[in-house]
Order: structure tokens, then C-alpha cells, then sequence
């Protein structure tokens, strides 16, 4: 019974937080307006980087410009959850090292949850919307057909994918308990994101591998793109993805659990 | 009595890295060092108490505090408030407490203070007429409707500090943590702080202060703990401080009937201050009535006035006296 109220406070914060962000986005109309342009300005540059790879350099294996256009869909899709909900995963290990994890450790709701919901930003997903349609509408046409089981996998895929990244930078945020500042996570995750921007198709096996069954950057963009413009079966990618999302769980949890015995908040 | 807090002999160390003088490359291998930050402190809070937590910078008050409220473990001893192990069963004990540090807020800052509110409504699982009710409530106390639709970062410190409170006491807790709450508080606003910690002790709930401010602890406290280098040093109440502290006795008198009676009550004093026909002793408040007594035998009386000392002056003296050892 416990658990359950638990769990439905938690939904509840998660709920109040998103409200309060759209309160938020009503104050600042015009950035929220300015974000739409830059994002349709950043997907048109990748847009045309791709039209010259495939006009000048060639084909690239496996993918044609319609499927392309769908995996830039799914990254911008995969960063816009990323930014919109786990934004301070990465910037976890401050709170650890500046003492603020307090304010949150003395509320009785996951103290991660609630960091969480305060730091909500659906402006991100809101503003990449047009260009995530545009792009999957384009790639439709492009491709002659879209596998439709494929798409609602691929943004579930996505979606988790971002939430594993999430996980991967907590665990590393965490280590902030024994080791103090832990701003190369920062830098880690930073570097995996910017490894959503290319298929992992184009990488070498081990790579690929790595980006697969180890980190959830193949899920960001290429597995989700690969599934929707093929008939792919499905079961591998959620089978994978799921060990992934089980095995990042476990580690974060135990990491979090030991560390906050190491905990030692700041002076005064 | 139910007891709300129950510490038996907690100590807590800090692990710090500290950087060497003498040179840039020594200065690239800082040292390692262990500071004990609380010394096998025990403590015992009962349901309705509000106590004081006084000492210098660095005596190991807010640690004391962030063990009482689970943020930290202790390295030694046990914790036991309301019936819980504050770290161990922190996500079911923290329900039941409020914890105001007065130098950490936790308010969205770009949006009402009310919005704030909502969140923590929601935190701590409160209907709508609850909340409401208790708003209205910390509202006689803290005055925060009138900037309530305000977002924080055009408030004033003081504002923000009182509204920071409010979001600590929405829940009505049983046990309340203030860790220097009065920072950036008017003297009025101290006041109706000191008023809401006496209103809770008259709803039997409890209530700790730390604070260098010794007014609000007067105001408000019935008992003071004192700190000192991580150890205990005083647990008492201020009633019974006051009963230890010396009382001032001033006589205005027109002669004297038993000079050398008199010469010797002076003596026996703590100390005296004589100025013709005018004295001002200190004496113990044990002697008080025997000297009384003597005092006017000995001499004419014109006017005699015990003068207690200030709760505030009381603490002071008694702080001073202790460490002095």
C-alpha cells in the first residue's frame, strides 16, 4: 500500500512539475517562439549536410535520403527527451558536491524525482515537434512507405534510450560521493550525444556493439530509423534495449544507495 | 512524556582535503585530514519542547541537525526521532518533519511563490482545503499573501526567507528543524517567528532551533543546548538558567544601624558598586532573601529593587561563564 502512494505521489510531483513548466513557458512566450526558428534553422544545416553527402560523395550503406531523414528525425526526437526531462542528470553531481542535494533529501518523494520535476523542460520537445513531423512526413515520401509498428517502437526506443542515458550519467553524477567533483561526466555524455548525429551503421563492428548492448546511443536514433523504414522484427532491439535499461537501473540504484552512506552535504 | 528525539552518543566525522603551503608542486599534493565534527553527543527531545542550539562557527550545530534529519549517518551511536532511524528510514520519517535551512531555498524561482506551494501541496499529500487552511494559518504568522502571485526573484530576501519557511510548515509537521531561520528576517518578522515556534508548543509540537540569535531562542526556546568544538556543553532550561544566574540588588539607604553587619553583607557579595548613599550588589539567587533579610537590619532603608537579568543577558552570561570554564 505504501509503495503505491509512493508511486502515485511521485506521478503526481511529475505532473505538478510539467504543469508548472508550461506556466513557465507562458512567461517567456517569445524565447519559447525564437526556439521554434532556431531548431527549424539546426535541422535545415543537417538537412542539407546530408543532401550534399548523398549528391556528392555517394550513397551511404543501408540508408537512402528518405531513411536519413528519418533517423535526423529520431535524434532530434531522442535530444528533445533528453533535454526536456532528464536535463539535470548531467549536472547531478553538483548537487552532490555544492551540499543542495539537502533540500531535496528532506521531502518525502524520491529526492531524484523531485529534481526531476523542477527541472522539467518540455519547451525542447514542444520546439522540435514542426521539424520531427516535417522530417518523418519528408522521409515518408521519400521512402515510399513507413512500417507503422516500427515508428511507435522506434519513439518508445527513443524515449528509453534517453532515459539509459539518463541512468548512465546519475551512475556517473553519483560517484561524485566518494570522488567529489564529477564534471567529466559532463564530458562523456556530451561526447555519446554527439555520437547520436551519425548511424551507428557507419561505425565498425566493436563499436557498434558497444553503442548497442553497453550505451543507448543506438537506440537514439539508428535502431528506431532502421525499424521504421524496414520489416525488421521488433523483438531484438526491446530485447536488448531492456536488458540495457534493467542492467543501468541496477547499477544507479546500488551506486545511489551506497553512495548516499558516503554523503557528507557541505559545512554550515 | 513521549519523546520526539533521542540521540545516544553520535559522533561524525568529515574527511577534508587541505592544500599545502609552501610552493606550487607541494601545493599540487593537498593533505588529507579528519575533522570530528560531533563528539559522542546525546540528547533527548520531548513532544511539545522547542530547544535552542547555540554555539560558535564550527561547533558541529548543522551537522547535528543534518544527522537528526537523516541527510547524513553518524559514524557512531544511534538516532532514533519519532520512533524512526532518521537514515535509514529517512523517505517515511522525512513525512513527518519540516526542515527550514535558512541559507538553501527550494522555490522555483521565476514563478510565484504560490506555484512553489502547489508542488510542495502535492509533496507532502495535501488536499486543497488542507492546504488552504494551513496557508491561512502560516499566514497570520508570516504575512505571505500579499506577495503570494510574486515570482521569487522579485521578492525580497526577507520575503523569500518567510516564504521558504511557509513551504517547511505547509504540512503542519510534528517535528521542525530550523537551521538558522531568522537570516535576512526583520526584527517583526523574527517576532512572528519566535509567536508561531510558541504556537506549536502549545499544539504539543516540537521544535529545533539553531541559531547565533539569542533573542529568538529567548523568545521562543525552553531549553538551550550549547555546542562547543563538537561536544555538548550545556543542556538546560532556561528556567533553570535563570534560577543560577546572579540577581542585582539596588539600595538607595539614608544610614547605616549595624555598620560593621553591614560592611560584612557587602563582602560576601558577588560583587558591589557603591556610590554614597547608593549600592548595587550582585548576589546569588539562593542568597537573595538572606541578604534582603540583612539589608534591612542594617541599615535605612529609602528604596530597595531586585533586578532580574534579561532571558537574553541570561544566556549570554551562561554561555560566556561555560566556556570560560
Amino acid at each position: 500500500m505504501r509503495i503505491f502512494l509512493y508511486i502515485w505521489r511521485t506521478i503526481s510531483v511529475f505532473w505538478v512539475g510539467i504543469r508548472l513548466n508550461v506556466a513557465r513557458m507562458a512567461l517567456f512566450q517569445t524565447s519559447t517562439l525564437l526556439g521554434f526558428i532556431s531548431n527549424a534553422v539546426h535541422v535545415g544545416f543537417f538537412v542539407l549536410f546530408w543532401d550534399i553527402i548523398f549528391n556528392n560523395i555517394g550513397t551511404v550503406p543501408g540508408w537512402s535520403f528518405g531513411g536519413i531523414l528519418i533517423y535526423l528525425g529520431f535524434s532530434e526526437l531522442f535530444f528533445a527527451i533528453t533535454s526536456a526531462f532528464f536535463g539535470a542528470a548531467t549536472r547531478f553531481h553538483a548537487l552532490i558536491t555544492n551540499g543542495r542535494l539537502d533540500v531535496y533529501l528532506i521531502r518525502p518523494v524520491d529526492p531524484r524525482a523531485l529534481v526531476f520535476a523542477m527541472t522539467f523542460r518540455i519547451e525542447y520537445i514542444i520546439r522540435v515537434l514542426p521539424s520531427v513531423l516535417f522530417l518523418f512526413a519528408y522521409g515518408w515520401a521519400l521512402n515510399q512507405g513507413l512500417n507503422f509498428i516500427g515508428l511507435i517502437t522506434g519513439i518508445i526506443l527513443a524515449s528509453l534510450a534517453a532515459l539509459v542515458l539518463a541512468l548512465l550519467q546519475l551512475t556517473g553524477s553519483y560517484l561524485g560521493f566518494w570522488i567529489g567533483s564529477m564534471k567529466a561526466v559532463e564530458e562523456f555524455t556530451q561526447a555519446l550525444i554527439v555520437l547520436t548525429q551519425y548511424p551507428t551503421t557507419i561505425m565498425g563492428p566493436w563499436l557498434r556493439a558497444i553503442l548497442t548492448f553497453v550505451f543507448p546511443i543506438g537506440y537514439a536514433a539508428t535502431e528506431p530509423a532502421l525499424l521504421t523504414v524496414s520489416n525488421n522484427s521488433i523483438f531484438p532491439s526491446v530485447l536488448a534495449m531492456s536488458g540495457m535499461l534493467v542492467g543501468w537501473l541496477a547499477l544507479s540504484e546500488l551506486t545511489w544507495r551506497k553512495g548516499l552512506g558516503q554523503y557528507e552535504s557541505y559545512g554550515g | 512524556m513521549v519523546i520526539d528525539i533521542r540521540a545516544c552518543n553520535i559522533s561524525r566525522t568529515y574527511k577534508i582535503k587541505e592544500q599545502r603551503s609552501g610552493g606550487f608542486f607541494r601545493g599540487l599534493r593537498p593533505r588529507s585530514k579528519t575533522i570530528q565534527a560531533l563528539k559522542n553527543v546525546s540528547m533527548t527531545v520531548y513532544r511539545g519542547e522547542a530547544v535552542g542550539i547555540v554555539g560558535l562557527n564550527g561547533s558541529g550545530k548543522s551537522t547535528l541537525v543534518k544527522l537528526l534529519t537523516g541527510i547524513i549517518k553518524p559514524d557512531q551511536g544511534t538516532i532514533n526521532c519519532l520512533g524512526y532511524d532518521p537514515f535509514r528510514q529517512r523517505s517515511r520519517y522525512v513525512t513527518n518533519i519540516g526542515v527550514s535551512f535558512g541559507q538553501k531555498t527550494l522555490l522555483y524561482s521565476d514563478l510565484p511563490l504560490r506555484w512553489s506551494l502547489e508542488l510542495y501541496r502535492v509533496v507532502y499529500g495535501l488536499n486543497r482545503d488542507q492546504f488552504e487552511a494551513n496557508l491561512d494559518l502560516l499566514d497570520v504568522f508570516f504575512e505571505v499573501r500579499p506577495f503570494l502571485m510574486q515570482p521569487v526573484r522579485k521578492l525580497s530576501f526577507g520575503q523569500r526567507v518567510r516564504g521558504d519557511l511557509v513551504a517547511s510548515l505547509l504540512h503542519s509537521p510534528q517535528l521542525l528543524f530550523l537551521d538558522e531561520p531568522n537570516i535576512g528576517l526583520d526584527i517583526l518578522s523574527s517576532e512572528s517567528l519566535a509567536k508561531y515556534v510558541r504556537y506549536r508548543r502549545s499544539q504539543g509540537k516540537t521544535t529545533l532551533i539553531v541559531t547565533h540569535d539569542i533573542e529568538l531562542i529567548a523568545q521562543s526556546c525552553d531549553r538551550l543546548i550549547l555546542l562547543d568544538d563538537g561536544k555538548k556543553l550545556i543542556d538546560q532550561s532556561l528556567s533553570a538558567m535563570k534560577l543560577e544566574v546572579p540577581r542585582v540588588i539596588e539600595l538607595i539607604y539614608s544610614q547605616v544601624r549595624a555598620p560593621s553587619k553591614f560592611e560584612a553583607i557587602l563582602a560576601n557579595a558577588l560583587s558591589v558598586e557603591r556610590e554614597d548613599h547608593h549600592i548595587k550588589l550582585l548576589v546569588a539567587q539562593n542568597d537573595l532573601d538572606k541578604v534582603i533579610q540583612a539589608l534591612t537590619s542594617a541599615c535605612q532603608v529609602l528604596r530597595l529593587e531586585i533586578k532580574s537579568p534579561s532571558i537574553k543577558n541570561v544566556i549570554h552570561d551562561f554561555i560566556t561563564q561555560t566556556r570560560l570554564g
